[in-house]
């Protein structure tokens, strides 16, 4: 079992190498078959799955365990780099959860990429990405942490990007990159700072440098000898950091249109995976922000004020895709939010079991997509689980996990309730409720829609290939037991709960008060979407959302226009930032070129001045030959003489 | 009056200046030519002269002056070749045509 821990690097390498024979292969034009590609993918998550489960049942056996191997990889002075590999329950958890998924949708991949051109460079992206989220995970120290972070922010932007050639893609693109930097930044200027403000510890203490096992020493350290302030702002970059990749207010704007990448990546990447890096980070540095209670306060106001805005505007997306998304961001908001609250091991919670059923939930709606021809308006589907059964039961499967009734949301979503509760956030948790009501609205609504009533599209939906489907199927099993089964309650039959695994268990009071709550206001979501969108209920009950629509006219605009913060940020862009730029273009051409073209027309004037000498009459050569001899032997003279 | 060094020294002078006018102010190649060969010859009396009077018994200044003339022989007949060569390009004589390899 050692073993698979020691080498816990070959996780990561494993896919990187993958990346370069697709890179090489393809570039030198070495094989054109498919099956290459493919599997020297899959292979190397599949090895990485098989490490990752025995890394993941080593770290069920051991009480804390801990692994880490550290090698200097930069000395500059006394600052040593490290690099290496951390393993402990926390990674280990992430490594299972990111092989098991990645290899899932890499299968599904191969049927949804089939006939696309770029079929090769997908995979090689894919494996790109599985090589940076994967050493992301296993990162020793927060620097190391940054280098991976940000190629999954590259990865990212070339997958959300597949499609350049639309120009919605190639702008989604850059708008994700460009929505990253601004969290990056922060973080880069968090990292730094632990680095700078806790310098004598961290040379004195003779831990590698910036590692998280020592984070928490180093941050009392910092806050013994700073003032509360400079933690809070730390903690605050670092956070700003998780806020732009997990997609919170005011970041969040890039993640619904990140959607234009193939629907594939929007499951692995883009609700799985890569967004739940931001709630990560947050677990790796919680002993710092432990210390700082401000910016945990602010994580709470902010995990919900994501939550609360992405699932109002969630309500009336028609584009399948975008309601998940809408929804994801939603989601992280509430893993912020717990985490904020102080419920950690809640918050990874939601993590793991949010990554099985989004993942699914995409990978439906992938599957929905690609049988209607690229249809993604729910408006023109319907009626869609006689033709796809295995996709509709999936995907409602999905919806209840999603909207926590009683499937693995309703558990992890328990916990984050229950640490708002511990943390005193009253309001927020009455609010946290509702929203959470309304997570079961808006999914339902796209249930009933896609799969309930009539068809309404032109084109005849095909078959979903089984390929399509087999990831589906596999992913509703942990979407449906994962919750029930590491909540602690099956402890009778040896099944830990994740809470105690993770750490940072909180003290457990089994309330039914709240989970009662929840669940009503669940199926209170539920029972709306019914009357609304669903004809068999409209038996009962009738009500058309027209009607609604026009009557709450004002609030569904403000919804549509997605609150209009993008038209705030471009409002921005154009009013203010655009003016500067101009500005400092101006300067640029005018001083900065002027400067350089001064030096350039100098020369030449020279040259213009220089070159009346050269003319190219032999006589004028002999003169001035003859001429300056005369000049040297004079001054010679003269010089000889005085 | 008794003929002494430095007279052969100025006279040298006059015809080396002379040269260097000749050189610079004619407007015939031909003429240029000559100027060369008075240049020439005005380095030759300089040798001639102060081999004979600091170098007695010693005729390295006399040497020197005879191969100069070989050279100077030889450069004018290379000269004069190069002359029809370019002749024949440029039917001209006059210098200041000829100012092709100018930058």
């Amino acid at each position: 079992m050692n073993l698979f821990v020691e080498n816990a690097w070959i996780i990561p390498v494993l896919p990187l190498l993958a990346f370069l024979i697709i890179l090489f292969g393809r570039s030198f034009k070495l094989y054109d078959n498919k099956k290459i590609s493919l599997y020297s993918t899959v292979g190397s998550t599949a090895l990485g799955l098989l490490f990752s489960t025995f890394i993941l049942v080593w770290a069920i056996n051991h009480n804390n365990a801990l692994y880490q191997h550290n090698f200097t990889w930069i000395q500059a002075g006394n600052i040593k780099l490290p690099f290496g590999w951390l393993v402990d329950n926390l990674s280990a958890v992430m490594l299972m959860v990111v092989t098991s998924v990645s290899i899932l949708i890499q299968i599904y991949s191969h049927e949804y990429m089939n006939h696309d051109d770029g079929y090769h460079k997908f995979f090689a992206y894919l494996a790109l990405f599985n090589f940076s989220m994967l050493g992301l995970v296993l990162s020793t120290n927060l620097f190391q942490i940054y280098i991976f972070w940000e190629l999954v922010g590259l990865s990212s932007y070339l997958l959300i990007g597949f499609w350049f050639k639309k120009p919605a893609a190639a702008s989604a693109a850059k708008k994700a990159f460009i929505m990253n930097r601004i969290g990056d930044f922060g973080l880069l200027l968090g990292v730094v700072s632990v680095l700078y403000f806790g310098y004598s510890w961290w040379m004195s203490s003779h831990q590698p440098l910036l590692s998280f096992t020592a984070l928490s020493e180093a941050g009392s350290f910092i806050l013994a000898h700073n003032s509360p302030l400079i933690v809070t702002l730390i903690t605050f970059a670092i956070f700003l950091g998780a806020m732009a990749k997990s997609a919170q207010f005011p970041l969040h704007t890039w993640l619904p249109d990140a959607m234009e990448g193939p629907t594939p990546i929007s499951a692995l990447i883009h609700a799985a995976t890569m967004v739940a890096a931001g709630v990560f980070l947050i677990a790796r540095a919680y002993p710092l922000f432990e210390l700082a209670p401000v910016t945990m306060c602010i994580m709470v106001f902010m995990g919900f004020i994501t939550a609360f805005v992405t699932a109002t505007i969630a309500i009336v997306q028609t584009d399948i895709k975008k309601i998940l998304a809408y929804s994801t961001c939603s989601q992280l908001g509430f893993m912020v939010m717990g985490m904020g609250a102080g419920a950690y091991a809640a918050g990874l919670f939601h993590l793991v079991t949010h990554a099985y059923f989004k993942a699914m939930l995409f990978l439906c709606s992938g599957a929905i997509i690609h049988c209607l021809s690229d249809q993604q308006d729910i408006r023109h589907m319907g009626g869609l689980r006689k033709h796809m059964p295995a996709v509709a039961y999936t995907y409602l499967i999905g919806t209840f996990a999603i909207s926590g009734i009683l499937l693995s949301g309703f558990w992890s979503k328990e916990g984050i309730f229950m640490g708002l509760e511990a943390g005193k956030y009253w309001i927020i948790l009455v609010l946290a409720l509702l929203v959470s009501g309304l997570t079961s609205f808006y999914m339902f609504r796209s249930y009933f829609l896609v799969f309930e009533g009539e068809y309404k599209g032109e084109s005849a939906p095909h078959k979903p290939d089984k390929v399509l489907t087999l990831p589906l199927i596999i992913l509703a099993v942990p979407s449906v037991i994962l919750g029930f089964a590491l909540s602690g309650s099956l402890k009778c039959i040896g099944i830990g709960s994740f809470a105690e695994f993770v750490g940072y268990a909180g003290e457990h009071h089994a309330s039914l008060i709240l989970p009662v709550i929840s669940l009503l206001l669940s199926l209170t979501g539920f029972c709306a979407a019914a009357v609304l969108y669903w004809d068999k209920a409209k038996q009962y009950v009738s009500c058309d959302p027209a009607i609604i629509k026009d009557k709450l006219s004002c609030c569904y605009n403000f919804f549509s226009n997605k609150w209009y913060i993008d038209d705030l940020y471009y409002g921005f862009l154009r009013v203010i930032f655009l003016p500067l730029t101009r500005i400092f273009a101006w300067f640029d051409r005018t001083i900065i070129d002027g400067i350089v073209n001064l030096v350039g027309e100098s020369v030449k004037l020279a040259g213009k001045i220089l070159r009346l000498f050269q003319n190219g009459q032999l006589q004028t050569y002999t003169a001035v030959l003859f001429g300056g001899l005369l000049i040297y032997i004079i001054a010679v003279v003269a010089f000889w003489l005085l | 009056m008794e003929v002494g060094l430095i007279h052969f020294i100025i006279l040298s002078a006059i015809l080396f200046c002379i040269g260097i006018l000749g050189l610079i102010v004619s407007r015939n190649i031909i003429k240029v030519l000559m100027s060369i060969e008075i240049l020439l010859n005005a380095v030759n009396i300089n040798f001639v002269a102060f081999a004979n009077y600091t170098d007695l018994g010693e005729l390295k200044g006399q040497v020197f002056a005879i191969f100069i003339m070989a050279i100077a022989a030889a450069e004018a007949a290379v000269g004069l070749a190069l002359l029809i060569a370019l002749y024949r390009n440029k039917p001209s004589v006059d210098v200041e045509e000829y100012d092709i390899l100018k930058g």
